[in-house]
């Protein structure tokens, strides 16, 4: 052949280009076929891997180590990521703030990094700009005068050992630029601290030794810095057989909480008469040694909080208080004196200096960071990563005071307020997308190391503090990555070993530094004048006056995850409200103020007025309205924008408990979004959710009562495979709801939003149903992880006309998507009410960059199809898959949900393996399937709601 | 008569003494009946133009919201979990039941040797087979994914799979399916011999050449005649147990779950008396203006209208049995959840407002047809009819979607509110419904001629021998 004919054979194959347009317009043309027909098929390219990177198998995801911080402290999580793409948020359990634990918003916040509404661009002056245009501007407005005069840095609260590094060197730099921290909800407990114990402590709770625990107004089974570890190790005392005898719980609040519903003796108490209830146990437990003002103590009534001073004295060193962020400083301090009264220091409570960064410093104070606006002293603002103009009190006028400032740079997530008020702005990367450090509760570091390069181009506020050292704009600033590689090299203590330290630290995801030490307890006073001064100060609102109270949200906390739809539908913990917030009231208060659930009502506070709706929560304190914080956002976020009302507008002076609050009815009424309408179990307690008591168990031990044992109709084949199964331990279930979202993170759940879930379509797999029974005014509540329960004898299998849905060999109750054509007969059929329709294509029409948080090893469903709980059968083929293939150490299976329960609340496994943990539990003397007469033989078994009753208050 | 032979008891009473109307009244030779009754086919009314326009309009609501539905998915309805049957369910087996009317008429009566049934059959086998269509449509639309609609039928599938056996949506499809081609099958076999009087009578050629088609070639022979008679009655024998079977196959949909309120063993018996009760009360809403309308009261006399009365009352006093049975054996059984469904949540739950309408319609309103002038009076039956429609629709809908909504578990109680889409799928079927039997009566010869001259001439043999 000659030279310079090509070959047209050799030729084509290529010629990429050629061979690609080809099969694009082959592609397009099928896709033109198939429109015709009933299925689409999508015409996409599909681009292989040219060069494949060596780590990397496709199909096979892979886990690091991270950290997620919220508030300043960190929770260690390993993150699942599938080809590059983060898709799943586990806790890691070498944290101590995790021990392979975490809360809902780790869980959820995956979702956020693939929002469609995060910022795209950076802007300067309203129009779009390029990141180093940004940057120059940036530097040239803060370095405009000498020394970072009239500079202002706004940041959220830290515990970055890299962050106080970098701050260090700005202020070398900088000396007159001023730092601030916004939004810490730590400060009252920082300035308890200081009032007593003369320096900023933090009080650590060791649980695991407590007999007896009372919280004041404190969530801590579900929210707080820890609450993944102190769940744990409440758990650890919390059933009838733990080691050490099951703990006692009494709780104090004033809404109902997460903690509440665990509590043995839950007293309703408006948040401020948390003060009184403390001032008593101090004058009982102290038996006239601290002063207590009687007309404080007195305040407090009823014969709870005296059996409770009697019960803590007679279990001294083995009781431990927890008081709630929004109490006042005065309640922090008198929870430290009642450390000293009751010997807990040393045992079940340490102290510790505080790993945030400037901890109770005035720098924290957002009325701080608005007279330094005011005076006029500012021409340069920079608000790194936290929202000041959305959260933050409205008195303090912060979105006038930013808009007055000649040039304001804001690096955030979202076009929010804050985004509109300053004059440029920045893209923020997610935790996923960033190189940082954090310290847990105890001062443990970790690493906070990407995934994924940012998707949006997207910088950190270490970035932007980099940019402001580099010596010129043409120098490059040290990234993120080298200034925390820099800090943990200056802590190694030099290049010695410096890189196996980095990579065992990047892998276990603390580093080998030791946490804050406390404070040995010989070192420790207690400032007895202090506290007398500061509880002389307390005046309560007279009795029956209406308070205010403004508690972070729990499932937006304070904003910063509205626009998380996982979240916001994560419905609350007693009465299931989705999508909103409102003003709850006790139905006492509501019938006194003649109002009745969902009634539109304004509610005023010191001369500034919201429109909410009022929504009736039993248990809630009487004389005490609640408005949660994060909601009536008004940025540029398109799911959280004009949801619910937005508290900051009501906060005054910063402080989240407050009185002389009016609130009124409009006339109007709204439908408020909730999940169960009905919380009354209507005497089924025994066939569904059980409860007892530590004593009646004991009791039942010695009696040895006879059980009803059902005659077998059916005899069931022996297996000769593995018979999955599930416990659920109704004692341990805080109804954090972390579960909830793990399950619609694995398994590509969708959202339904307000209409839907009003409507009764809400599409979890697992709920966590609550009743509501006892006394109307004091009720229990009662909490009930409900998903399928993989009946033997299932109801939902016979009535299915296509064989949809249908039963594995090991015990799985399968659901077929492929086959199913949608008759919803096996929903009806089903007792429990798990099954979920797919009544429209809720995946239709989601941005690209949504699809990405989808696991691939579970099918996306489609219209028409019923779906529900699998046991995550993804988990257990993978594990089946390692253990077939001779794979060493497989790790024994647990399903979402089971591996994200801080409790350990949930445990799944084999039932054939007599000696597992799960058959145990099966055999256990409080297990019962839940209507279990009707012959479904469930293979989830409930341990009934085990309490452990003061007999004094009983 | 033979003297051996006992007198009819009527008779025995003397002329003028029998307490019943006619059951045909001065109907004229046989060539007058065929003229007359043609005539009204042949010769439309004027209003029958607009009717059916407005009908079909209505017909076009129910297209228009059967695409949304198909377009967007069953979102689109009010249905929610725990209620994943609402409006759709509640419609098909209202249209069922209505249907059991018609093939009682044809099939049972004819079995039955009743005479009174040939002036109403076709009338009645027509509504049968409309209001099975409306009702067929429901279980296609009601699927999630209705393109699949096929797999619930036993074919030999690529797949190899066949429909679940045990689940009575599979059963229902086995005799939804038969009940229609045996309904369909009846009513073309009756309207043979008067579709080829409408070939010879027609004035248009067109005409004449469709009725042909339609007529098989009939020429009235005695072998003909012989034939149809032989293969008219095995139909007939075939189709009586069919009212019984479809009903009670559609009552196992809800018999065979677990659903407190739904599982229950009378729901076979009591669905069938339901069925014909709902059936009776459709053809006299039917009947009586369209009796009225064409002047067909010699044809349709007094005589049908107070026999259909004692049918609606004798059915309506089943279910209201079935109602005490059912609500007594749910107090006896002791089951906590089926008490709480039958003797809480219905009468005094959120829907309890629609248990006092039933009670009302079904048991208290056929009361009035204990008297023999209610029953005579066509304005006073036809109110009743209504009233029973109404309340036999809420019946379903009402048994249906309190059981859902008060399940097992209280977390999942939730209620059901029809959206835009329910109501319009609901009126549409109606006027579709409507919109066929007008064009029933414009094509088709809606008395059943031939018969209605035989009967005349075997009363007037009776009459002779009498």
């Amino acid at each position: 052949m000659r030279a310079d004919r090509p070959d047209p054979m050799q030729h084509a194959p290529s010629d990429p280009i050629a061979r690609r347009a080809f099969l694009q317009r082959m592609g397009a043309a099928i896709a033109l076929y198939g429109a015709t027909g009933c299925t689409r098929a999508p015409a996409e390219q599909i681009v292989p891997y040219v060069t494949q990177p060596p780590d990397v198998v496709p199909g096979r995801p892979r886990m690091y180590a991270t950290a997620f911080v919220l508030d300043g402290y960190a929770t260690g999580v390993l993150v699942e990521s599938h080809e590059g793409r983060p898709t799943k948020i586990e806790g890691n359990p070498e944290h101590p703030a995790s021990l392979g634990a975490t809360s809902a918003f780790e869980q959820a916040s995956v979702l956020s990094l693939y929002d469609p509404d995060r910022m795209r661009a950076p802007r300067l002056n309203g129009t779009t700009a390029s990141f180093a245009q940004v940057f120059a501007a940036v530097r040239r407005a803060a370095l405009a005068r000498r020394e970072g005069e009239g500079l202002a840095i706004v940041l959220a609260p830290s515990s970055s050992p890299t962050l106080a590094r970098v701050l260090r060197l700005v202020r070398e730099r900088l000396p007159s630029a001023r730092v601030f921290f916004h939004g810490s909800r730590a400060r009252a407990a920082h300035e308890g601290a200081r009032m007593v114990r003369g320096r900023v402590l933090e009080r650590r709770h060791d649980l695991r030794r407590a007999d007896v625990v009372v919280s004041l107004d404190d969530d801590f089974l579900a929210r707080g810095p820890a609450c993944a570890r102190l769940a744990h190790d409440f758990a650890s005392r919390r059933t009838p057989n733990s080691e050490g005898g099951m703990n006692r719980l009494y709780v104090f609040e004033p809404t109902f909480s997460a903690t509440g519903t665990m509590a043995d003796h839950r007293v309703r108490v408006r948040a401020h008469d948390i003060a009184a209830v403390a001032a008593r146990l101090v004058r009982e437990i102290s038996k006239g040694r601290l002063a207590v003002p009687d007309v404080l103590a007195d305040a407090a009534k009823g014969v709870v909080v005296d059996a409770l001073a009697r019960d803590l004295v007679a279990h001294r060193g083995r009781c431990a208080i927890l008081v709630g962020a929004s109490q006042p400083p005065v309640v922090h301090a008198m929870a430290h004196a009642l450390d000293e009264l009751l010997g807990n220091v040393g045992s079940t409570v340490t102290l510790a200096p505080s790993p945030l960064l400037e901890a109770g410093e005035p720098s924290h104070d957002a009325r701080a960071l608005a007279a330094h606006l005011r005076s006029g002293a500012v021409h340069t603002l920079l608000v790194l990563g936290t929202n000041v103009v959305y959260a933050s009190p409205a008195d303090l006028e912060l979105e006038k005071l930013v808009r007055a400032v000649e040039t304001s740079f804001y690096l955030g997530a979202f076009a929010d307020e804050t985004a509109d008020a300053c004059t440029m702005t920045m893209p923020e990367a997610h935790f996923l997308e960033s190189w940082g450090d954090a310290r847990a509760f105890d001062g443990t570091v970790s690493i906070v190391q990407p995934l994924v390069a940012p998707l949006h181009g997207a910088r950190t506020s270490l970035d932007v503090l980099s940019a402001l050292l580099s010596p010129s704009p043409q120098e490059p600033a040290p990234s993120s990555h080298a200034l925390v590689r820099e800090t943990m090299r200056v802590g190694h203590g030099g290049d010695a070993g410096f890189e196996a330290a980095w990579r065992r630290a990047l892998r276990r995801g603390v580093t080998d530094d030791a946490p804050i030490a406390p404070v040995p307890p010989g070192e420790l006073a207690l400032d007895r004048h202090a506290l007398a001064a500061a509880l002389g100060a307390v005046r309560l609102p007279p009795p029956g006056a209406l308070e205010i109270v403004f508690p972070t949200d729990e499932r937006v906390h304070d904003g910063r995850f509205a626009n998380n739809a996982w979240l916001l539908e994560l419905p609350t913990v007693v009465t299931k409200l989705t999508w909103s917030n409102a003003a709850t009231l006790s139905s006492a208060t509501a019938a006194r103020l003649g109002l009745s659930d969902g009634d539109e009502v304004d509610v005023t506070y010191e001369g500034r007025t919201a429109r909410t709706v009022a929504h009736v929560v039993p248990g809630h304190a009487d004389d005490s309205v609640a408005i949660t914080l994060g909601w009536g956002r008004r940025g540029g976020e398109t799911n959280a924008r004009g949801r619910g009302v937005n508290a900051y507008a009501l906060l005054g002076s910063g402080e989240a408990i407050g009185a002389g609050v009016t609130v009124r009815r409009t006339g109007a009424a709204r439908a408020l979004a909730v999940s169960q309408p009905n919380h009354d179990l209507h005497d089924r307690e025994h066939h569904i959710a059980r409860k007892t008591t530590l004593a009646a168990l004991e009791t039942r031990r010695t009696e040895r009562e006879k059980r009803p044992v059902a005659l077998p109709l059916y005899q069931l084949a022996p297996a000769d495979t593995r018979q999955w199964g599930m416990a659920i331990d109704l004692s341990l279930c805080t109804g954090c709801s972390a579960c909830v979202v793990a399950c619609q993170a694995e398994n590509n759940v969708p959202t339904v939003g307000p209409d839907g879930v009003a409507k009764g379509r809400i599409m979890h797999w697992l709920r966590v149903d609550a009743y509501v029974g006892g006394d109307r005014h004091a009720p229990d509540v009662t909490l009930q992880p409900m998903l399928c329960q993989h009946c033997e004898k299932a109801p939902c299998e016979y009535v299915c006309p296509v064989d949809a849905t249908v039963h594995s060999s090991d015990g799985l109750n399968q659901m077929v998507y492929n086959r199913c054509v949608g008759t919803r007969f096996c929903s009806n059929n089903c007792p429990y009410k798990v099954r979920r329709f797919n009544w429209f294509d809720y995946h239709q029409g989601e941005p690209d960059v949504v699809a990405l948080v989808r696991n691939p090893d579970v099918t996306v469903r489609q219209r028409g199809v019923m779906e529900k709980c699998t046991f995550c059968v993804q988990r257990i083929r993978e594990h089946e898959i390692a253990v077939h293939r001779g794979d060493a150490d497989v790790p024994p299976v647990r399903t979402a949900c089971q591996a994200t329960c801080p409790t350990g609340a949930i445990v799944f496994g084999d039932l054939a393996d007599k000696g597992s943990t799960v058959a145990r539990l099966h055999a256990d003397e409080r297990a019962y399937g839940a209507l279990e007469e009707l012959g479904t033989k469930p293979r989830v078994a409930y341990l009934a709601r085990t309490k452990n009753p003061n007999p004094e208050i009983a | 008569m033979s003297a051996g032979a006992l007198p009819r008891p009527t008779r025995a009473y003397g002329p003028g003494l029998d307490p019943e109307p006619p059951v045909l009244r001065d109907i004229g030779s046989d060539e007058a009946i065929t003229d007359e009754l043609l005539g009204k086919v042949l010769h439309p009314p004027k209003w029958l133009k607009w009717a059916l326009l407005v009908t079909a309009g209505g017909t076009g609501l129910l297209l228009l919201a059967v695409a949304y539905t198909l377009v967007t998915g069953i979102g689109v309805w009010g249905n929610d979990i725990p209620i994943a049957w609402a409006f759709a369910i509640t419609n098909f087996v209202w249209w069922i039941g209505i249907g059991h009317a018609g093939t009682f008429i044809s099939a049972f009566l004819l079995l039955l040797e009743q005479k009174w049934r040939t002036s109403i059959n076709r009338f009645a086998e027509a509504m049968t087979l409309f209001a099975v269509v409306q009702a067929g449509l429901f279980p296609l639309l009601h699927m999630g994914r209705p393109w699949f609609f096929y797999w619930l039928v036993p074919y030999p599938s690529t797949m190899g799979v066949w429909p679940q056996f045990r689940s009575a949506l599979t059963w229902d499809v086995v005799a939804v399916a038969t009940y229609l081609l045996v309904s369909i099958l009846f009513w073309y076999l009756g309207l043979v011999p008067d579709l080829a009087a409408m070939r010879d009578r027609a004035p248009e050629r067109w005409r004449r050449r469709v009725y042909a088609v339609f007529a098989l070639g009939w020429y009235g022979s005695a072998r003909n005649w012989s034939r149809w008679r032989i293969g008219y009655g095995l139909l007939g024998g075939l189709a009586a147990p069919l009212v019984v079977s479809v009903h009670s196959i559609v009552s196992s949909d809800f018999a065979i779950a677990l659903v407190p309120g739904w599982h229950s063993t009378i729901f076979p018996p009591y669905f069938v008396a339901g069925a014909i009760f709902s059936g009776f009360a459709m053809v006299v809403t039917l009947l009586v203006p369209a009796r009225h309308v064409y002047g067909l009261q010699h044809v349709v006399t007094e005589r049908h209208l107070d026999n259909i009365g004692k049918m609606l009352l004798a059915t309506g006093w089943m279910v209201l049995w079935s109602y005490v049975v059912e609500i007594w054996s749910a107090w006896y059984s002791g089951d906590t959840f089926e008490q709480y469904v039958y003797l809480v949540a219905r009468p005094f739950g959120p829907y309890g407002f629609l248990f006092w309408t039933v009670l009302a319609c079904n048991c208290l309103a056929p009361q009035a047809l204990w008297w023999r002038r209610v029953r005579r009076s066509p304005l006073v039956l036809w109110f009743i009819a209504g009233a029973i429609q109404v309340g036999m629709w809420t019946e379903r809908f009402f048994l249906i979607v309190t059981s859902q909504s008060r399940g097992f578990l209280p977390s999942s109680w939730n209620l059901y509110r029809p959206s835009i889409v329910d109501v319009s799928l609901l009126l549409g079927t109606l006027a579709f419904f409507c919109f066929l039997f007008l064009l029933f009566l414009r094509f088709v010869p809606f008395v059943a001629i031939s018969e209605l001259k035989a009967l005349r001439h075997e009363l007037a043999e009776e009459k002779r021998h009498g």
